[in-house]
């Protein structure tokens, strides 16, 4: 892990493009804003196992690909991913070391602050979004967390990633 | 740094989009891919509908539309001398006739994520004659209005979305209002209605034609509330559209005639 190459590093690609589809999966228009922040959640991920691959361009261009997926300004989703990996990267020592409870709060601010510039984007657009908008995704990606390290732990192991 | 850029991409594609047009329009073709792997199950479930019925259920189906054509015939037939009094009547007065709109037949394929705005996406696009300004209308009323165009799918601004209004009439005393989305997908609340003008609960709207955008005389709304508070200027009307928002797939999109371009 501690050298620039990475193998299986495709699979990684492939969680983002997942990640991208259920992103854009039609959710009934009245639940829209419980959706978890999927990819937002990856790029933590993935940042945290090899910040050797991953760095704050690449937050960059995730984000301006989810814009135009999503259909949303462009650049909305790009500052948001950029100053959340920012972060992460800062505190990614601090990040490695706590156990699954704190890392799930610290992931539930960083997925906060996600959801902050998303929404101040679009409050400076004129559009109207509720509080609640701000805390429900954050908390559901929080929960999601756990399994989603999990999950992605034991596929890693298995396919090889990163050996 | 990065940030930086990211800022700046946003105020570009907020105030030069014309200019960004044409990357867009082939970006949003790789868009396109996504809406349809997510609309994959969707057309999988209704293919399993249309193949596994049995012979009873589509018997009973097939019994049951006959039933209702037979009704929807006999209000056609009403229709017909409806419309030729309506057309000689319209002579009288030297107004315009009515045109026929022609529709297209669309299905939903995709929602917009983003909770802020009600945008969903529709698989017809400027291939088949889709233009900005479109009006689209399910089966019960007027849904939105058709905002950017791409060669196979096209984007459609709800009339529930905050940033929308249209003009509306009262279909029982033609009172003409604005009716203004909420960002609350079941209201619609209409703008600057005199403390004294005569509307009731119960009351349905219909588009009025009036911003050269709509046709006129498609179901909007239905007031489901007014307050009338002395202290102001206008009385409070909320109405609760009638087009199914959330559960149409199956939608069309009308020709009217006119072609114009830009939002509202």
């Amino acid at each position: 892990m501690e050298g620039g190459k990475v193998g299986n590093s495709w699979f990684i690609g492939f969680s983002f493009l997942c990640a991208l589809v259920l992103m854009v999966y039609p959710l009934p228009i009245d639940w829209r804003w419980l959706r978890p922040e999927l990819l937002c959640l990856l790029a933590i991920y993935w940042v945290l196992r090899f910040p050797q691959l991953l760095g704050v361009g690449m937050a960059f261009l995730l984000g301006l690909v989810q814009d135009i997926v999503q259909g949303s300004l462009w650049g909305q989703h790009a500052l948001a991913l950029v100053v959340t990996i920012y972060i992460t990267q800062l505190t990614i020592h601090r990040l490695r070391t706590y156990g699954t409870l704190q890392q799930l709060m610290w992931v539930f601010l960083l997925v906060f602050m996600h959801e902050l510039f998303l929404y101040w984007v679009s409050m400076l657009l004129g559009r109207e979004a509720l509080f609640s908008y701000f805390w429900a995704p954050a908390v559901i990606s929080a929960l999601l967390w756990p399994l989603l390290c999990h999950a992605l732990d034991k596929l890693c192991w298995v396919l090889r990633v990163g050996v | 740094m990065l940030a930086l850029i990211a800022v700046a991409l946003i105020i570009a594609s907020r105030f030069f989009s014309p200019s960004m047009q044409p990357v867009k329009d082939r970006l949003d073709g790789f868009a396109l891919g996504f809406y349809w792997i997510t609309d994959l199950p969707n057309r999988f479930n209704n293919w399993l509908d249309d193949s596994l019925v049995s012979r009873e259920e589509l018997l009973e189906e097939n019994r049951s539309l006959k039933g209702e054509r037979l009704i929807l015939q006999r209000k056609l037939q009403q229709y017909a001398t409806l419309a030729a009094d309506n057309a000689r009547l319209r002579q009288l007065m030297n107004s315009a006739e009515l045109v026929q709109d022609r529709v297209l037949i669309a299905e939903l394929i995709g929602v917009s994520p983003d909770p802020t705005e009600q945008v969903v996406v529709v698989n017809k696009g400027s291939e088949h004659g889709v233009f900005i300004g479109q009006p689209l209308l399910d089966a019960f009323g007027l849904m939105g209005q058709v905002i950017e165009v791409n060669p196979y799918f096209s984007r459609v601004l709800l009339i529930t979305d905050a940033s929308h209004a249209l003009s509306v009439q009262i279909n029982r005393n033609g009172v003409r209002a604005v009716a203004e989305g909420t960002g609350d997908l079941y209201e619609l609340k209409l703008r600057h209605v005199s403390n004294t003008i005569d509307v009731k609960v119960g009351d349905l709207l219909v588009s009025s034609g009036l911003g050269q955008r709509f046709p006129v005389g498609y179901p909007v709304a239905e007031v489901v509330s007014i307050l009338h508070d002395p202290g102001r200027a206008f009385a409070t009307v909320i109405a609760r559209p009638k087009a199914q928002l959330n559960r149409s797939r199956h939608v069309l999109l009308a020709f009217s005639g006119q072609r114009n371009e830009g939002r509202p």
